[in-house]
């Protein structure tokens, strides 16, 4: 009898796993019920049977896939946190502004470009990151349709301009560094969680205080390692008169930058496991996140290989490594949920 | 609504009952012309819980095994009268027509 048994479990190994952990026992109970003394393989009419429904519970899985236990939330966590990013970032634009006012008044001087240009190569973000605050501001408050209908509006424009961007040269260029950053994939993660979940208020909720102080003090020190402030706080530039000596130790120096900051991206992205990866939804919200962390961490990583921070852009570069991260995540965490489906197998070969 | 739904929700309608009982029941109910097998009976299952149409109601450990009983929800209730309603009035229709005086003169020529 074990042996007709070991083949219909064979057989049910086609389910999902969600489906084998409810229903595994049951199915197994009905299929031994109706199989005849002395039977000791499965019926040419079991099997395709099985294999039929199999296929059946995997369509209506795919159809209906933000019914699937955990998805939305995983997206409204996700969402959350790329929202605490995203308005990092925007923090950034703002300690970067009394910079920006000194260059900008340093370069109108002599230069031949128009004042609109200026404003727009030095200030071009500012509506950009008004824009999400709004947003945020809109979310937080509990409207809802306004915050989805802002969100969409504002992530199609700045995919629609870093598309140009990415297509032109000259000016083109300089909207694409801004706009096709890890800004877009982040917009993309936050605009999804409004259209797609319960929003990234209720990510909060499910987080809890501790894991979002945590998470807003990591952003912090992620943004902060991108300011330049921070950067002429550790490195302070040679005191004049330069000499090669001197200028040659300060770039040996500040080669050190790039390393920090992918030391402390890899220390966030661990943190960010630790927390998230002990539930189902908490691991798919890690998923999600790959989006805008893979070009990131890729970036990093090149610069310190490199030794140089390239500024250059593309969407269909970020999109690809953002993609690239969502599978290999979810790759990761099918492999770690096989062992708690074999150990449920265990069980019920062993009946207490 | 297919075949198999029809039975399972016919089926439950008279009270939960598990796997094993709902093909039982299943094949009385269509006089021995429709088994259901295990694999489109949770597929099915599977469906209709999606759906809200049944329910888990309770579980025994049978044998050492679990046993689960399943149950008509409102909604599977509502659903299964308004299928029964369309079937009748499709079965009245078919009923009327050939029992109707003009069927009866052609059918009485010679085939």
């Amino acid at each position: 009898m074990s042996t007709l048994e070991d083949r219909y479990r064979r057989l049910l190994a086609w389910y999902p796993a969600d489906h084998r952990s409810d229903h595994e026992q049951e199915m197994l109970g009905v299929l031994l019920a109706g199989a005849r003394p002395g039977q000791d393989r499965p019926s040419i009419a079991d099997t395709f049977d099985l294999l039929r429904g199999a296929v059946r519970v995997h369509l209506r899985r795919a159809v209906s896939a933000s019914d699937a236990p955990g998805w939305p939330a995983a997206t409204a966590i996700a969402g959350f946190l790329a929202t605490l990013l995203l308005a990092a970032d925007g923090l950034r634009f703002a300690v970067e502004v009394p910079r920006a006012v000194s260059q900008f008044a340093d370069v109108r001087g002599h230069t031949s470009l128009s004042l609109p240009h200026l404003l727009a190569f030095y200030f071009g973000p500012a509506p950009y990151w008004l824009a999400w605050l709004t947003i945020a501001v809109l979310a937080w408050r509990g409207a809802r349709r306004h915050a989805t209908l802002a969100a969409c509006t504002v992530t199609a424009a700045q995919l629609l301009l870093a598309l140009y961007g990415t297509a032109t040269t000259m000016w083109g260029s300089a909207y694409s560094a801004v706009l096709a950053n890890i800004s877009l994939p982040l917009a993309l993660v936050v605009t999804a969680s409004l259209l797609a979940s319960p929003g990234p208020r209720r990510g909060a909720e499910l987080l809890g205080r501790r894991a979002i102080l945590g998470a807003a003090a990591t952003a912090a020190i992620l943004v902060a390692l991108t300011t330049s402030p921070l950067f002429d706080l550790f490195f302070p530039q040679p005191s004049l008169p330069v000499t090669p000596e001197s200028l040659h130790a300060f770039l040996g120096r500040t080669h050190l930058w790039p390393v920090l900051r992918l030391a402390v991206l890899l220390t966030a992205v661990v943190l960010l496991l630790v927390v998230l990866a002990r539930t189902y939804q908490g691991r798919r919200a890690c998923a999600l996140l790959a989006i805008p962390a893979a070009p990131v961490i890729a970036k990093c990583g090149e610069a310190v290989a490199g030794g140089t921070i390239d500024g250059s852009a593309s969407v269909s570069r970020l999109l690809i490594e953002g993609l690239t991260g969502f599978a290999l995540v979810m790759l990761c965490v099918r492999l770690a949920e096989i062992p708690s489906r074999n150990r449920t197998g265990d069980r019920e070969r062993h009946p207490a | 609504m297919q075949e198999p739904t029809f039975l399972i929700l016919t089926a439950l309608a008279d009270g939960p009952q598990h796997g094993y009982g709902i093909i039982s029941d299943a094949e009385r109910i269509s006089a021995g012309r429709t088994r259901l097998r295990a694999g489109t009976l949770y597929a099915a299952l599977d469906r209709l819980q999606a759906d809200g149409l049944i329910a888990a109601d309770h579980e025994e450990i049978v044998d050492g095994r679990l046993r689960r009983y399943y149950r008509l929800t409102d909604d599977g209730a509502a659903a299964l009268t308004a299928e029964v309603d369309a079937l009748r009035r499709r079965t009245e229709v078919a009923a009327r027509r050939l029992a109707s005086p003009a069927r009866l003169d052609r059918g009485a020529s010679p085939a």
